[in-house]
């Protein structure tokens, strides 16, 4: 399965939150068990976010699939979302997991075929819950 | 260290990677909601545009 991660889900992700569905997506990505692809901007925008967690950065970093979008697009209004849909749609990838559907970003719920997708939602997959299952079992 | 997420409406309790535990605990007390992390990265993108114009706009008399 190809994702792409919004930043702000692996900010997500290193915070004690009490439920944390970007944790677990990110240690499915850790674990092999999904496949989290980048394009060299959002690699150094991973980088500017996770600054405080170097270590964290260097596994997340590892595991990725890199991708070098040909096309620079301008469907987002805000501009720099749209580096994450230029790799989305180069891969392509099934799922772009964000939590930011406001107006002027991932405002859609499908970009050709890229389904949007905030982390509860797609734990919410059953295809993600068989995943879940088999890489923590209980 | 553990966390749990909501799997297909079940609380599901998972085992952190190291990297992540580390990160949990340098953030112990710490929440934020989605909102927050979003204007977490857009500050930093911010920081990180004004950062690479920093030259350009050092050079302009």
């Amino acid at each position: 399965m190809k994702v792409v991660l919004d930043t702000c889900v692996l900010k997500l992700a290193t915070l004690p939150n009490p439920v944390n569905p970007a944790a677990l997506i990110v240690e499915l990505c850790l674990a092999g068990a999904i496949q989290a692809w980048a394009s060299p901007a959002m690699v150094e925008e991973y980088q500017e976010v996770l600054a405080d967690h170097p270590d964290l950065l260097q596994r997340v970093v590892s595991r990725l699939e890199l991708c070098y979008p040909l096309t620079e697009l301008a469907v987002i209004r805000h501009e720099p979302d749209n580096r994450f849909l230029e790799c989305a749609l180069a891969v392509p990838a099934e799922y772009l997991l964000t939590v930011n559907t406001a107006n002027g970003h991932f405002d859609r719920p499908d970009y050709q075929g890229v389904l949007v997708l905030s982390p509860g939602r797609f734990l919410h997959l059953p295809e993600v819950q068989g995943l879940v299952q088999r890489q923590f079992p209980a | 260290m553990q966390a749990k997420a909501l799997v297909g409406g079940k609380l599901v309790s998972f085992k952190l990677s190291p990297e992540l535990a580390r990160a949990h605990r340098a953030n112990a007390g710490k929440t934020m909601s989605d909102a927050d992390a979003v204007a977490f990265v857009e500050q930093k993108r911010r920081r990180f545009a004004l950062r690479r114009a920093k030259p350009y706009l050092e050079s302009r008399p």
